[in-house]
């Protein structure tokens, strides 16, 4: 990921070449579920001025993203690691006045730049406890033998096996079963 | 379904926030809510969101479908789980195709989503099903000097129109539960700004800028405490203000309460009943205030 590209307030002001333009891109948004509502978005800035992320970042502007893919530059939105940045407060969905769902616009994003195998190595982490335990979280041997001492309950089973079986067929778990494949077998 | 909740604790209370489960288990028990133990239950779905929300849909309506199986409602601790669950619900309910396509992936486990169940934070079952009038009843110690501030966090209050029982902009039911105790509940700016944790570990230095934020608006009131009801909002601040003092040089020494133990004491439990020992950020000021109080009564 270039420096450029890895902050779309300094990628915005590089020039932008017709080639690197993806016209179909926010028709393509339009259809996916949770951005289908960007092409109304009027760039009023509610968004941003809203944004709480935003006020201590020097990179993560929503209205920013959501113009640079109305403009078609695909690969540098989801190349983009501000993105990653939102906290999913919600305060923007709230308070867009065109009711553009802008939390759900930047989860699009995400989602997609994941495709491409573009996130950060935390969500990795979670979807692997996730497959072996059911939960998002490792919790340890520890905890779960503290609780009894504590006066609480068992904990529910995570059941990772049914877990495995509903996301069959899921196009980023498998992602993170091919990764994990190859490791195991590397090593 | 009555007064009876099956109990859904999602990942981050378990693994890292105890006394919020402990204290709110006490708490609830004095009130009559009667909690049902599952013996299934995985990830609200949440955290896997922002990659994949398919997965998120997935884990949420297996959730609903295993409370569904149970013929009772969800009653959760985080409000990161109340959304997500709430979220799905309404989403697989109004949307017959989306419905039918995470179906397909939960027949593979064996089960279906229905769409019988509802989902219900503590806050709002505090507020709709116990009633501001029967908590009052239950306080035997008064918090009469305490002085304390709310954080509502982002996920009790928004989005709206999923969550939809308290104001996102100026929410109430959370500083009428405070007041219920007999403390007062102090206002400070930007009271219902996000806590930062969601952007740790992508910018600690933008998640801690903004909860060093709230902790100042806090001590300018002169809050004796910070009142959460979020597990991720808790660890945000209780887990981290030390840090936040060393990092920009301030001074704090706030504690970070989840409501139930604040509740709890009103009730006339002792601190270690409601598992204070558990908290990072010494509590043992205010506590000795309530005791001496109380014994000067």
């Amino acid at each position: 990921m270039t420096e450029a590209a890895a902050n779309p307030t300094q990628s915005r002001e590089q020039p932008i070449k017709a080639s690197e333009l993806d016209p179909k891109f926010k028709y393509e948004l339009s259809k996916i579920h949770g951005s289908e509502k960007i092409l109304k978005c009027f760039q009023c800035g509610t968004c941003t001025s809203d944004c709480p992320v935003a006020r201590y970042s020097d990179s993560y502007r929503p209205r920013t993203l959501i113009h640079m893919a109305q403009l078609g530059l695909k690969d540098r939105v989801l190349n983009s690691d501000t993105l990653w940045l939102c906290a999913a407060c919600f305060t923007c969905t709230d308070r867009c006045p065109q009711d553009v769902e802008v939390a759900n616009v930047i989860r699009v994003f995400r989602n997609l730049a994941a495709e491409k195998g573009c996130f950060p190595q935390v969500f990795k982490e979670q979807a692997a406890s996730l497959l072996e335990s059911g939960y998002a979280y490792k919790i340890p041997e520890l905890r779960v033998k503290k609780r009894e001492s504590q006066g609480l309950p068992p904990l529910p089973k995570g059941d990772p096996e049914k877990v495995r079986k509903a996301l069959k067929g899921v196009k980023f778990i498998e992602g993170i079963q091919k990764l994990a494949g190859e490791k195991s077998n590397g090593q | 379904m009555g007064n009876k909740y099956l109990i859904f604790l999602g990942c981050a209370i378990p693994y890292r926030v105890p006394a919020y489960e402990i204290s709110a288990r006490k708490v609830l028990g004095k009130l009559g809510v009667e909690l049902i133990e599952m013996p299934e239950f995985n990830c609200c779905g949440l955290p896997l969101d922002p990659v994949s929300h398919e997965t998120m849909l997935i884990l949420a309506a297996k959730n609903l479908a295993l409370a569904e199986q149970q013929g009772l409602n969800i009653l959760t601790l985080c409000p990161g789980c109340a959304g997500t669950l709430k979220k799905v619900n309404k989403a697989l309910k109004e949307d017959k195709a989306l419905k039918e396509q995470i179906n397909a992936h939960l027949k593979e486990a064996g089960l279906e989503f229905k769409g019988t169940v509802e989902t219900k934070h503590l806050l709002q079952l505090l507020k709709e099903d116990v009633g501001l009038e029967k908590i009052k009843a239950s306080v035997v110690k008064p918090l009469t000097d305490l002085k304390v501030a709310e954080h509502n966090g982002c996920h009790i209050l928004r989005p709206k129109d999923i969550i939809g029982f308290d104001d996102p902009e100026d929410p109430q039911t959370l500083e009428l539960l405070i007041e219920a105790t007999g403390a007062t509940c102090l206002d400070y700016i930007d009271e219902t700004e996000c806590c930062g944790a969601p952007s740790v570990g992508v910018s600690d230095k933008v998640a801690l800028a903004l909860a060093r934020d709230k902790l100042n608006h806090v001590k300018q009131v002169d809050a004796q405490a910070l009142i959460t009801i979020c597990p991720f909002c808790h660890i945000m601040y209780d887990t981290n203000e030390l840090r936040i003092e060393k990092m920009f040089n301030e001074t704090y020494g706030i504690p970070i309460l989840h409501y139930p133990q604040l509740l709890g004491l009103a009730m006339g439990l002792t601190p270690e009943e409601l598992a204070f020992n558990e908290l990072r950020v010494n509590a043992s000021k205010i506590l000795k205030q309530i005791t001496q109080g109380a014994n000067q009564e």
